[in-house]
Protein backbone atom coordinates (compact mmCIF):
# COMPACT_ATOMS: atom_id res chain seq x y z
CA UNK A 1 0.00 0.00 0.00
CA UNK A 2 2.98 2.26 0.66
CA UNK A 3 4.31 1.83 -2.54
CA UNK A 4 0.83 2.51 -4.41
CA UNK A 5 0.59 5.73 -2.42
CA UNK A 6 4.11 6.55 -3.39
CA UNK A 7 3.78 5.77 -6.77
CA UNK A 8 0.31 7.55 -7.13
CA UNK A 9 1.71 10.54 -5.49
CA UNK A 10 4.50 11.04 -7.72
CA UNK A 11 1.85 10.23 -10.73
CA UNK A 12 -0.22 12.85 -9.58
CA UNK A 13 2.63 15.63 -9.45
CA UNK A 14 3.61 14.30 -12.85
CA UNK A 15 -0.21 15.57 -14.32
CA UNK A 16 1.42 19.01 -13.11
CA UNK A 17 5.38 18.87 -14.58
CA UNK A 18 4.74 17.06 -17.76
CA UNK A 19 3.71 19.74 -19.89
CA UNK A 20 1.70 17.75 -22.50
CA UNK A 21 -0.44 16.58 -19.28
CA UNK A 22 -0.55 20.65 -17.49
CA UNK A 23 -2.11 21.40 -21.02
CA UNK A 24 -4.44 18.70 -20.78
CA UNK A 25 -5.48 18.74 -17.33
CA UNK A 26 -5.88 21.90 -16.40
CA UNK A 27 -4.66 24.89 -19.29
CA UNK A 28 -7.13 24.26 -22.30
CA UNK A 29 -10.04 23.07 -20.16
CA UNK A 30 -9.58 25.82 -17.96
CA UNK A 31 -8.78 28.53 -20.92
CA UNK A 32 -11.29 27.07 -22.92
CA UNK A 33 -14.29 27.14 -20.14
CA UNK A 34 -13.03 31.16 -19.43
CA UNK A 35 -13.27 31.93 -23.17
CA UNK A 36 -16.72 30.05 -23.76
CA UNK A 37 -18.12 31.38 -20.79
CA UNK A 38 -17.59 34.50 -22.10
CA UNK A 39 -18.48 34.14 -25.66
CA UNK A 40 -21.26 31.53 -25.51
CA UNK A 41 -24.10 33.43 -23.38
CA UNK A 42 -23.67 36.69 -25.56
CA UNK A 43 -24.29 34.49 -28.15
CA UNK A 44 -26.97 32.07 -26.96
CA UNK A 45 -28.47 33.35 -23.56
CA UNK A 46 -30.00 30.24 -23.18
CA UNK A 47 -26.37 28.18 -23.16
CA UNK A 48 -25.85 29.50 -19.28
CA UNK A 49 -27.87 26.78 -18.02
CA UNK A 50 -25.31 24.33 -18.96
CA UNK A 51 -22.27 26.30 -19.35
CA UNK A 52 -21.28 23.82 -15.85
CA UNK A 53 -22.36 20.80 -17.27
CA UNK A 54 -20.46 21.15 -20.75
CA UNK A 55 -17.60 22.43 -19.36
CA UNK A 56 -17.37 19.85 -16.83
CA UNK A 57 -18.05 17.42 -19.32
CA UNK A 58 -15.49 18.41 -21.53
CA UNK A 59 -13.21 18.94 -18.91
CA UNK A 60 -13.57 14.96 -18.49
CA UNK A 61 -13.09 14.40 -21.88
CA UNK A 62 -9.80 16.80 -22.60
CA UNK A 63 -8.20 14.93 -19.43
CA UNK A 64 -9.16 11.29 -20.20
CA UNK A 65 -9.21 11.05 -23.95
CA UNK A 66 -6.66 13.63 -25.10
CA UNK A 67 -3.92 13.02 -21.88
CA UNK A 68 -4.36 9.74 -20.73
CA UNK A 69 -3.16 7.74 -24.19
CA UNK A 70 0.04 9.42 -24.89
CA UNK A 71 1.10 8.63 -21.69
CA UNK A 72 0.30 4.60 -21.84
CA UNK A 73 2.17 4.16 -25.30
CA UNK A 74 4.92 6.24 -23.67
CA UNK A 75 5.13 3.95 -21.15
CA UNK A 76 5.11 1.02 -23.18
CA UNK A 77 6.62 1.67 -25.77
CA UNK A 78 10.19 3.17 -23.75
CA UNK A 79 10.17 -0.07 -21.69
CA UNK A 80 8.63 1.97 -18.26
CA UNK A 81 5.92 -0.79 -17.88
CA UNK A 82 8.73 -3.55 -18.33
CA UNK A 83 10.75 -1.82 -15.23
CA UNK A 84 7.81 -1.53 -13.12
CA UNK A 85 6.76 -5.18 -13.81
CA UNK A 86 10.11 -6.60 -13.33
CA UNK A 87 9.86 -4.65 -9.96
CA UNK A 88 6.44 -6.13 -9.02
CA UNK A 89 4.70 -3.14 -9.55
CA UNK A 90 1.21 -4.79 -10.82
CA UNK A 91 -1.23 -4.24 -13.93
CA UNK A 92 -3.72 -3.23 -11.80
CA UNK A 93 -1.14 -0.13 -10.72
CA UNK A 94 -0.46 0.40 -13.81
CA UNK A 95 -3.56 0.85 -15.57
CA UNK A 96 -5.22 2.44 -12.41
CA UNK A 97 -3.08 4.64 -11.11
CA UNK A 98 -2.71 7.30 -14.18
CA UNK A 99 -6.34 6.58 -14.37
CA UNK A 100 -6.92 7.57 -11.04
CA UNK A 101 -4.70 10.61 -10.62
CA UNK A 102 -6.53 11.87 -14.02
CA UNK A 103 -9.90 11.43 -12.59
CA UNK A 104 -8.63 13.74 -9.65
CA UNK A 105 -7.22 16.70 -12.00
CA UNK A 106 -10.84 16.49 -13.44
CA UNK A 107 -12.21 16.88 -10.17
CA UNK A 108 -9.66 19.91 -9.25
CA UNK A 109 -10.97 21.65 -12.60
CA UNK A 110 -14.86 20.69 -12.42
CA UNK A 111 -14.48 22.31 -8.50
CA UNK A 112 -12.79 25.15 -10.02
CA UNK A 113 -15.86 25.68 -12.81
CA UNK A 114 -18.60 25.34 -10.33
CA UNK A 115 -16.93 27.95 -7.48
CA UNK A 116 -16.18 30.22 -10.90
CA UNK A 117 -19.02 30.31 -13.00
CA UNK A 118 -21.82 31.64 -10.88
CA UNK A 119 -18.93 34.86 -10.18
CA UNK A 120 -18.08 35.47 -13.33
CA UNK A 121 -20.82 34.77 -15.48
CA UNK A 122 -23.61 34.31 -13.41
CA UNK A 123 -24.37 30.88 -13.94
CA UNK A 124 -26.60 29.05 -11.35
CA UNK A 125 -25.19 26.04 -8.90
CA UNK A 126 -27.33 23.20 -9.63
CA UNK A 127 -29.81 22.33 -6.81
CA UNK A 128 -29.61 18.76 -7.02
CA UNK A 129 -25.81 18.26 -6.06
CA UNK A 130 -25.95 14.31 -5.92
CA UNK A 131 -26.83 14.34 -9.80
CA UNK A 132 -24.48 16.30 -10.63
CA UNK A 133 -21.91 13.63 -8.64
CA UNK A 134 -23.58 10.62 -10.56
CA UNK A 135 -22.96 12.20 -13.71
CA UNK A 136 -19.95 13.31 -13.31
CA UNK A 137 -19.24 9.45 -11.95
CA UNK A 138 -20.40 7.92 -14.83
CA UNK A 139 -18.80 10.46 -17.49
CA UNK A 140 -15.03 9.90 -15.63
CA UNK A 141 -15.87 6.14 -15.99
CA UNK A 142 -16.67 6.63 -19.32
CA UNK A 143 -13.82 8.57 -20.70
CA UNK A 144 -11.20 7.04 -18.73
CA UNK A 145 -12.27 3.64 -20.06
CA UNK A 146 -11.81 4.74 -23.53
CA UNK A 147 -9.43 6.84 -23.04
CA UNK A 148 -7.67 4.05 -21.31
CA UNK A 149 -8.41 1.65 -23.94
CA UNK A 150 -7.05 3.86 -26.83
CA UNK A 151 -3.39 4.04 -24.76
CA UNK A 152 -3.42 0.03 -24.65
CA UNK A 153 -4.72 -0.33 -28.54
CA UNK A 154 -2.30 2.26 -30.25
CA UNK A 155 0.85 1.23 -31.23
CA UNK A 156 2.33 4.52 -31.30
CA UNK A 157 1.66 8.15 -30.35
CA UNK A 158 0.43 8.98 -33.82
CA UNK A 159 -1.89 6.33 -33.31
CA UNK A 160 -3.31 7.45 -29.93
CA UNK A 161 -3.94 11.39 -31.60
CA UNK A 162 -5.86 9.58 -34.34
CA UNK A 163 -7.82 7.26 -32.06
CA UNK A 164 -8.35 10.26 -29.65
CA UNK A 165 -9.60 13.22 -31.86
CA UNK A 166 -11.88 10.51 -33.91
CA UNK A 167 -13.87 10.67 -30.49
CA UNK A 168 -12.76 14.14 -29.27
CA UNK A 169 -14.01 16.13 -32.35
CA UNK A 170 -17.55 14.07 -32.91
CA UNK A 171 -17.95 14.93 -29.14
CA UNK A 172 -17.40 18.49 -29.50
CA UNK A 173 -19.27 19.33 -32.69
CA UNK A 174 -22.47 17.58 -32.05
CA UNK A 175 -22.17 16.01 -28.67
CA UNK A 176 -24.23 18.47 -26.85
CA UNK A 177 -21.45 20.43 -25.54
CA UNK A 178 -21.95 23.32 -27.25
CA UNK A 179 -25.59 22.87 -27.67
CA UNK A 180 -28.29 20.79 -26.88
CA UNK A 181 -28.49 17.59 -29.19
CA UNK A 182 -32.32 18.76 -29.85
CA UNK A 183 -31.26 21.17 -32.12
CA UNK A 184 -29.65 18.49 -34.87
CA UNK A 185 -31.56 17.56 -38.18
CA UNK A 186 -32.91 14.28 -37.33
CA UNK A 187 -29.99 12.58 -39.75
CA UNK A 188 -26.49 14.01 -37.59
CA UNK A 189 -28.99 13.87 -33.97
CA UNK A 190 -28.86 9.49 -34.61
CA UNK A 191 -25.09 10.13 -35.10
CA UNK A 192 -24.71 12.09 -32.09
CA UNK A 193 -26.62 8.53 -30.19
CA UNK A 194 -23.36 6.87 -30.85
CA UNK A 195 -21.38 9.43 -28.74
CA UNK A 196 -20.61 9.61 -24.92
CA UNK A 197 -21.38 13.13 -24.37
CA UNK A 198 -24.96 13.18 -25.91
CA UNK A 199 -25.36 10.94 -23.34
CA UNK A 200 -23.80 12.43 -20.25
CA UNK A 201 -25.59 15.65 -21.13
CA UNK A 202 -28.69 14.19 -20.86
CA UNK A 203 -28.27 13.11 -17.61
CA UNK A 204 -27.50 16.30 -16.47
CA UNK A 205 -30.43 17.69 -18.05
CA UNK A 206 -32.80 14.97 -16.45
CA UNK A 207 -31.24 14.39 -13.21
CA UNK A 208 -29.71 18.09 -12.13
CA UNK A 209 -31.88 20.83 -14.39
CA UNK A 210 -35.01 18.91 -14.88
CA UNK A 211 -35.28 20.25 -18.25
CA UNK A 212 -35.81 18.94 -21.63
CA UNK A 213 -34.75 15.52 -21.79
CA UNK A 214 -34.79 12.78 -24.48
CA UNK A 215 -34.11 9.15 -22.55
CA UNK A 216 -34.41 7.79 -19.03
CA UNK A 217 -31.63 8.79 -17.41
CA UNK A 218 -30.91 5.30 -16.09
CA UNK A 219 -30.84 4.36 -19.98
CA UNK A 220 -28.31 7.16 -20.04
CA UNK A 221 -26.09 6.36 -16.85
CA UNK A 222 -26.31 2.79 -18.10
CA UNK A 223 -25.39 2.97 -21.68
CA UNK A 224 -22.19 5.37 -20.34
CA UNK A 225 -21.41 2.69 -16.95
CA UNK A 226 -21.62 -0.12 -19.95
CA UNK A 227 -19.30 1.57 -22.23
CA UNK A 228 -16.71 2.44 -19.59
CA UNK A 229 -16.87 -1.35 -17.71
CA UNK A 230 -16.22 -2.77 -21.33
CA UNK A 231 -13.80 -0.79 -21.53
CA UNK A 232 -11.56 -1.10 -18.71
CA UNK A 233 -12.31 -4.82 -19.13
CA UNK A 234 -11.12 -4.70 -22.71
CA UNK A 235 -7.89 -2.92 -21.09
CA UNK A 236 -6.87 -4.73 -19.02
CA UNK A 237 -7.52 -8.16 -21.67
CA UNK A 238 -5.60 -6.31 -24.04
CA UNK A 239 -2.94 -4.53 -22.16
CA UNK A 240 0.69 -5.68 -23.05
CA UNK A 241 4.39 -4.77 -21.54
CA UNK A 242 5.62 -3.71 -24.79
CA UNK A 243 5.13 -3.93 -28.61
CA UNK A 244 7.01 -7.35 -29.24
CA UNK A 245 3.54 -9.13 -28.02
CA UNK A 246 2.12 -9.81 -31.40
CA UNK A 247 -0.69 -12.12 -29.94
CA UNK A 248 -2.41 -9.65 -27.80
CA UNK A 249 -2.22 -7.14 -30.87
CA UNK A 250 -4.56 -9.86 -33.31
CA UNK A 251 -7.62 -9.34 -30.26
CA UNK A 252 -7.74 -5.38 -30.90
CA UNK A 253 -10.45 -5.60 -32.94
CA UNK A 254 -12.61 -6.61 -29.56
CA UNK A 255 -11.89 -2.69 -28.53
CA UNK A 256 -15.07 -1.87 -31.04
CA UNK A 257 -16.73 -3.27 -28.01
CA UNK A 258 -16.16 -0.48 -25.89
CA UNK A 259 -19.12 1.72 -28.22
CA UNK A 260 -21.02 -1.40 -28.65
CA UNK A 261 -23.82 0.31 -25.81
CA UNK A 262 -23.58 3.21 -28.08
CA UNK A 263 -24.10 1.66 -31.18
CA UNK A 264 -27.52 -0.12 -29.26
CA UNK A 265 -28.20 3.07 -28.39
CA UNK A 266 -28.27 5.04 -31.81
CA UNK A 267 -30.63 1.94 -33.21
CA UNK A 268 -32.87 1.65 -30.48
CA UNK A 269 -33.62 4.78 -29.44
CA UNK B 1 19.52 -27.33 -6.49
CA UNK B 2 21.99 -26.41 -3.65
CA UNK B 3 24.43 -24.62 -5.42
CA UNK B 4 22.69 -23.51 -8.61
CA UNK B 5 21.17 -20.14 -9.19
CA UNK B 6 19.82 -20.56 -12.37
CA UNK B 7 19.18 -23.78 -14.29
CA UNK B 8 18.18 -23.72 -17.79
CA UNK B 9 16.99 -26.89 -19.46
CA UNK B 10 16.23 -27.23 -23.16
CA UNK B 11 14.65 -23.59 -23.00
CA UNK B 12 13.28 -22.20 -26.31
CA UNK B 13 11.76 -19.36 -27.32
CA UNK B 14 9.89 -18.39 -30.59
CA UNK B 15 8.20 -15.85 -31.94
CA UNK B 16 6.07 -17.01 -35.03
CA UNK B 17 7.90 -19.26 -37.13
CA UNK B 18 11.46 -17.64 -36.18
CA UNK B 19 13.20 -19.82 -33.28
CA UNK B 20 14.61 -17.27 -31.57
CA UNK B 21 16.30 -19.75 -28.58
CA UNK B 22 16.54 -23.48 -29.62
CA UNK B 23 16.94 -25.71 -26.75
CA UNK B 24 19.90 -23.96 -24.51
CA UNK B 25 20.71 -25.44 -21.15
CA UNK B 26 23.22 -24.04 -18.86
CA UNK B 27 23.67 -23.57 -15.03
CA UNK B 28 25.21 -20.55 -13.35
CA UNK B 29 26.45 -21.13 -9.93
CA UNK B 30 25.58 -18.69 -7.07
CA UNK B 31 28.15 -16.43 -6.07
CA UNK B 32 29.08 -16.60 -10.25
CA UNK B 33 29.38 -13.94 -12.68
CA UNK B 34 27.91 -15.68 -15.59
CA UNK B 35 28.67 -13.56 -19.31
CA UNK B 36 26.31 -14.34 -22.14
CA UNK B 37 27.87 -13.42 -25.47
CA UNK B 38 26.90 -13.14 -29.03
CA UNK B 39 26.05 -11.00 -31.70
CA UNK B 40 22.65 -9.01 -32.31
CA UNK B 41 19.79 -11.92 -32.84
CA UNK B 42 21.60 -14.39 -31.24
CA UNK B 43 19.23 -14.77 -28.47
CA UNK B 44 20.40 -13.13 -25.58
CA UNK B 45 17.71 -10.59 -25.09
CA UNK B 46 15.25 -13.33 -25.41
CA UNK B 47 16.86 -15.31 -22.52
CA UNK B 48 17.26 -12.61 -19.98
CA UNK B 49 13.53 -11.80 -20.41
CA UNK B 50 12.51 -15.16 -19.82
CA UNK B 51 14.83 -15.31 -17.02
CA UNK B 52 13.48 -11.89 -15.40
CA UNK B 53 9.62 -13.55 -16.04
CA UNK B 54 9.25 -11.04 -19.12
CA UNK B 55 8.37 -13.12 -21.41
CA UNK B 56 7.30 -17.34 -20.96
CA UNK B 57 9.63 -19.37 -22.85
CA UNK B 58 7.70 -22.06 -25.72
CA UNK B 59 9.41 -24.98 -23.90
CA UNK B 60 11.78 -26.07 -21.44
CA UNK B 61 12.44 -25.23 -18.10
CA UNK B 62 14.01 -22.11 -16.26
CA UNK B 63 14.57 -22.45 -12.46
CA UNK B 64 15.70 -19.21 -10.35
CA UNK B 65 16.56 -20.42 -6.70
CA UNK B 66 13.76 -23.16 -7.38
CA UNK B 67 11.77 -20.35 -8.86
CA UNK B 68 9.72 -20.36 -11.76
CA UNK B 69 9.81 -16.77 -13.36
CA UNK B 70 7.05 -17.25 -15.33
CA UNK B 71 4.64 -18.52 -12.81
CA UNK B 72 6.13 -16.60 -9.69
CA UNK B 73 6.72 -13.03 -10.48
CA UNK B 74 5.91 -12.18 -7.16
CA UNK B 75 8.69 -14.56 -5.49
CA UNK B 76 11.31 -13.26 -8.18
CA UNK B 77 11.12 -9.37 -8.00
CA UNK B 78 12.87 -9.23 -4.87
CA UNK B 79 15.10 -12.42 -6.07
CA UNK B 80 16.34 -10.70 -8.58
CA UNK B 81 17.39 -7.27 -9.36
CA UNK B 82 17.35 -6.34 -13.43
CA UNK B 83 18.96 -3.17 -15.38
CA UNK B 84 17.19 -3.65 -18.80
CA UNK B 85 18.80 -2.55 -22.00
CA UNK B 86 15.83 -1.36 -23.34
CA UNK B 87 13.99 -0.19 -20.12
CA UNK B 88 13.29 3.46 -18.71
CA UNK B 89 11.31 5.30 -16.00
CA UNK B 90 9.06 8.13 -16.37
CA UNK B 91 10.36 11.32 -17.77
CA UNK B 92 9.23 13.34 -14.90
CA UNK B 93 10.38 11.40 -11.95
CA UNK B 94 13.17 12.52 -9.92
CA UNK B 95 16.35 10.53 -8.93
CA UNK B 96 15.06 10.82 -5.36
CA UNK B 97 11.33 9.59 -6.14
CA UNK B 98 12.74 7.03 -8.21
CA UNK B 99 14.86 5.73 -5.49
CA UNK B 100 11.47 6.09 -3.52
CA UNK B 101 9.07 4.17 -5.47
CA UNK B 102 11.45 0.90 -6.47
CA UNK B 103 12.63 1.07 -2.29
CA UNK B 104 8.93 1.06 -1.51
CA UNK B 105 7.37 -2.04 -4.36
CA UNK B 106 11.01 -4.10 -2.42
CA UNK B 107 9.84 -2.98 0.87
CA UNK B 108 13.31 -2.06 2.05
CA UNK B 109 14.57 1.46 2.66
CA UNK B 110 15.61 3.63 0.10
CA UNK B 111 19.49 3.23 -0.49
CA UNK B 112 20.69 6.80 -0.84
CA UNK B 113 24.02 5.26 -0.30
CA UNK B 114 23.52 4.02 -3.63
CA UNK B 115 23.08 7.40 -5.37
CA UNK B 116 26.13 8.70 -3.81
CA UNK B 117 27.99 5.69 -4.99
CA UNK B 118 26.77 5.87 -8.74
CA UNK B 119 27.73 9.83 -8.36
CA UNK B 120 23.97 11.40 -8.69
CA UNK B 121 24.13 12.99 -4.95
CA UNK B 122 24.06 16.33 -6.92
CA UNK B 123 20.99 15.35 -9.48
CA UNK B 124 18.74 13.83 -6.23
CA UNK B 125 16.23 16.08 -7.45
CA UNK B 126 16.79 16.02 -11.64
CA UNK B 127 14.01 14.33 -13.71
CA UNK B 128 14.93 11.79 -15.35
CA UNK B 129 14.56 13.23 -19.07
CA UNK B 130 17.16 16.29 -17.70
CA UNK B 131 19.82 13.42 -17.41
CA UNK B 132 22.58 12.38 -19.27
CA UNK B 133 22.51 8.96 -21.19
CA UNK B 134 25.10 7.76 -18.74
CA UNK B 135 23.60 8.83 -15.36
CA UNK B 136 20.19 7.54 -16.59
CA UNK B 137 22.11 4.61 -16.85
CA UNK B 138 23.70 4.59 -13.65
CA UNK B 139 20.48 5.50 -11.28
CA UNK B 140 18.92 2.06 -13.38
CA UNK B 141 21.78 -0.14 -11.55
CA UNK B 142 21.32 1.80 -8.58
CA UNK B 143 17.42 1.33 -8.74
CA UNK B 144 18.25 -2.78 -9.57
CA UNK B 145 20.54 -3.41 -6.84
CA UNK B 146 18.74 -1.18 -3.91
CA UNK B 147 17.10 -4.28 -2.57
CA UNK B 148 20.30 -6.34 -2.10
CA UNK B 149 19.37 -9.23 -4.98
CA UNK B 150 20.48 -12.46 -4.76
CA UNK B 151 20.78 -12.21 -8.69
CA UNK B 152 21.46 -9.15 -10.48
CA UNK B 153 20.96 -9.49 -14.22
CA UNK B 154 22.90 -6.56 -15.93
CA UNK B 155 22.31 -6.01 -19.65
CA UNK B 156 24.61 -4.31 -21.40
CA UNK B 157 25.52 -2.32 -18.16
CA UNK B 158 28.45 -0.24 -19.34
CA UNK B 159 26.96 1.32 -22.44
CA UNK B 160 27.12 4.40 -22.80
CA UNK B 161 28.89 4.71 -19.66
CA UNK B 162 32.31 6.73 -19.00
CA UNK B 163 35.69 5.32 -18.11
CA UNK B 164 34.90 6.71 -14.35
CA UNK B 165 31.67 5.22 -13.91
CA UNK B 166 32.72 2.09 -15.66
CA UNK B 167 35.64 1.41 -13.16
CA UNK B 168 33.24 2.03 -10.32
CA UNK B 169 30.52 -0.52 -11.74
CA UNK B 170 33.11 -3.10 -11.90
CA UNK B 171 33.85 -2.83 -8.75
CA UNK B 172 30.63 -2.84 -7.61
CA UNK B 173 29.86 -6.10 -9.53
CA UNK B 174 33.21 -7.34 -7.67
CA UNK B 175 31.59 -6.33 -4.42
CA UNK B 176 28.52 -8.09 -4.89
CA UNK B 177 30.10 -11.03 -5.88
CA UNK B 178 32.21 -11.12 -2.66
CA UNK B 179 28.66 -10.64 -0.87
CA UNK B 180 27.76 -14.32 -2.28
CA UNK B 181 25.45 -12.38 -5.56
CA UNK B 182 25.10 -13.81 -8.52
CA UNK B 183 25.52 -11.92 -11.35
CA UNK B 184 24.40 -12.52 -15.04
CA UNK B 185 26.06 -10.24 -17.62
CA UNK B 186 25.09 -9.39 -21.01
CA UNK B 187 27.40 -7.17 -22.83
CA UNK B 188 28.84 -6.79 -26.35
CA UNK B 189 32.29 -5.58 -24.21
CA UNK B 190 34.94 -8.47 -24.75
CA UNK B 191 37.40 -6.96 -22.70
CA UNK B 192 34.77 -6.40 -19.98
CA UNK B 193 33.22 -9.93 -20.30
CA UNK B 194 36.73 -11.30 -20.21
CA UNK B 195 38.06 -9.33 -17.20
CA UNK B 196 34.52 -9.76 -15.01
CA UNK B 197 32.51 -13.09 -15.81
CA UNK B 198 34.08 -16.51 -14.27
CA UNK B 199 32.48 -18.02 -17.12
CA UNK B 200 31.25 -17.63 -20.34
CA UNK B 201 28.31 -18.65 -22.71
CA UNK B 202 28.69 -17.72 -26.65
CA UNK B 203 24.89 -17.75 -28.36
CA UNK B 204 24.57 -18.15 -31.80
CA UNK B 205 21.83 -18.05 -33.49
CA UNK B 206 19.44 -19.06 -30.84
CA UNK B 207 22.48 -22.25 -29.65
CA UNK B 208 25.21 -22.24 -27.68
CA UNK B 209 28.55 -22.93 -29.44
CA UNK B 210 30.31 -23.06 -26.27
CA UNK B 211 30.53 -22.84 -22.46
CA UNK B 212 33.57 -21.89 -20.45
CA UNK B 213 35.67 -20.00 -18.43
CA UNK B 214 37.23 -17.02 -20.66
CA UNK B 215 40.73 -18.88 -20.75
CA UNK B 216 39.41 -22.13 -21.76
CA UNK B 217 37.26 -20.75 -24.45
CA UNK B 218 40.16 -18.67 -25.52
CA UNK B 219 42.44 -21.76 -25.43
CA UNK B 220 40.22 -23.63 -27.33
CA UNK B 221 40.28 -21.98 -30.57
CA UNK B 222 42.88 -22.08 -33.40
CA UNK B 223 44.46 -18.66 -32.71
CA UNK B 224 48.35 -18.62 -32.58
CA UNK B 225 49.95 -16.58 -29.87
CA UNK B 226 51.87 -13.37 -31.50
CA UNK B 227 55.62 -12.98 -29.99
CA UNK B 228 57.00 -9.84 -31.15
CA UNK B 229 60.59 -9.32 -30.39
CA UNK B 230 62.97 -5.82 -31.35
CA UNK B 231 66.87 -6.32 -31.44
CA UNK B 232 69.56 -4.05 -31.05
CA UNK B 233 70.74 -5.81 -34.56
CA UNK B 234 69.05 -8.26 -37.26
CA UNK B 235 69.68 -11.35 -35.72
CA UNK B 236 66.22 -12.53 -36.06
CA UNK B 237 65.43 -10.91 -39.90
CA UNK B 238 65.96 -14.25 -41.70
CA UNK B 239 63.20 -16.23 -39.33
CA UNK B 240 60.52 -14.10 -40.41
CA UNK B 241 58.50 -11.89 -42.96
CA UNK B 242 56.32 -9.69 -40.38
CA UNK B 243 58.28 -7.03 -39.46
CA UNK B 244 56.12 -4.06 -37.54
CA UNK B 245 57.46 -0.96 -35.86
CA UNK B 246 60.94 -2.15 -36.08
CA UNK B 247 59.42 -5.37 -34.28
CA UNK B 248 60.10 -8.64 -35.71
CA UNK B 249 56.54 -10.41 -35.61
CA UNK B 250 56.17 -14.62 -34.68
CA UNK B 251 53.30 -16.44 -34.13
CA UNK B 252 53.21 -19.78 -32.56
CA UNK B 253 50.93 -22.45 -30.85
CA UNK B 254 53.94 -22.82 -28.17
CA UNK B 255 54.86 -19.55 -27.63
CA UNK B 256 57.34 -20.48 -24.26
CA UNK B 257 59.36 -22.67 -26.75
CA UNK B 258 59.64 -20.28 -29.75
CA UNK B 259 60.50 -17.57 -26.84
CA UNK B 260 63.34 -19.76 -25.90
CA UNK B 261 63.94 -20.69 -29.66
CA UNK B 262 64.35 -17.01 -30.28
CA UNK B 263 66.61 -15.98 -27.36
CA UNK B 264 68.97 -18.63 -28.13
CA UNK B 265 69.02 -17.57 -32.02
CA UNK B 266 69.76 -14.09 -30.51
CA UNK B 267 72.68 -15.20 -28.06
CA UNK B 268 74.13 -17.30 -30.20
CA UNK B 269 74.05 -14.08 -33.33
CA UNK B 270 75.64 -11.67 -30.57
CA UNK B 271 72.59 -9.44 -30.57
CA UNK B 272 70.89 -7.80 -27.79
CA UNK B 273 67.60 -8.04 -26.70
CA UNK B 274 65.51 -4.96 -26.50
CA UNK B 275 62.01 -5.79 -26.04
CA UNK B 276 59.99 -8.99 -25.88
CA UNK B 277 56.04 -8.58 -25.84
CA UNK B 278 54.00 -11.90 -26.00
CA UNK B 279 50.05 -11.62 -26.91
CA UNK B 280 47.62 -14.55 -26.13
CA UNK B 281 44.84 -14.72 -28.01
CA UNK B 282 41.87 -12.35 -26.72
CA UNK B 283 38.11 -13.38 -26.33
CA UNK B 284 37.56 -11.02 -29.36
CA UNK B 285 39.92 -13.27 -31.77
CA UNK B 286 37.99 -16.27 -30.47
CA UNK B 287 34.47 -14.72 -30.61
CA UNK B 288 34.65 -13.42 -34.11
CA UNK B 289 36.26 -17.31 -35.13
CA UNK B 290 33.42 -18.90 -33.17
CA UNK B 291 30.45 -16.33 -35.05
CA UNK B 292 32.24 -16.45 -38.43
CA UNK B 293 32.41 -20.12 -38.86
CA UNK B 294 29.28 -20.91 -37.33
CA UNK B 295 30.19 -22.27 -34.16
CA UNK B 296 31.88 -25.26 -35.77
CA UNK B 297 34.71 -25.52 -32.47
Amino acid sequence: MKAFSIHFLFNLKSGLRDKELLLMNYIFPLGFYFVIGAIMPKLNPQYISILIPSMMIFNILVSTVLGMPNILVTSRNSGIFRSYKINGVSKLSMLAIPTVSTILHTIIVTAIILITAPILYNAELPVNILGLIIVFIASAITFSGLALLIGIIADSTSLTVILAQALFLPCMLIGGLMFPSSFLPESVGRFSKLLPTTYAMDAYEALVTKGSFSFSPIISLGLLMASGIISYYLSWYLFKLDNNNTSKSKGKIWAVGAILPFILGAIFL
Amino acid sequence: MSNLAIKVSNFTKTYGDFIAVDGISFEVNKGEIFGILGPNGAGKTSTLECLEGLRIPDGGTIDIMGIDPSKNSKELKNLIGVQLQSSGLPSTITVKEAMQLFSAYHNVQPRYDLIKRMDLWDKLNIQYSQLSGGQQKRLLIALAVCHNPQILILDEPTAALDVESRVELHTLMKELKSQGTTIVLATHDMAEAEKMADRIAILLKGKIMIIDTPKKIVASGSSKTKISVRTVGTSLVDLTDIVVDEYYVFYSDKPGTKVMELMNVIEEKGDSLIDLRVERPSLEERFLEITSIGGIQ
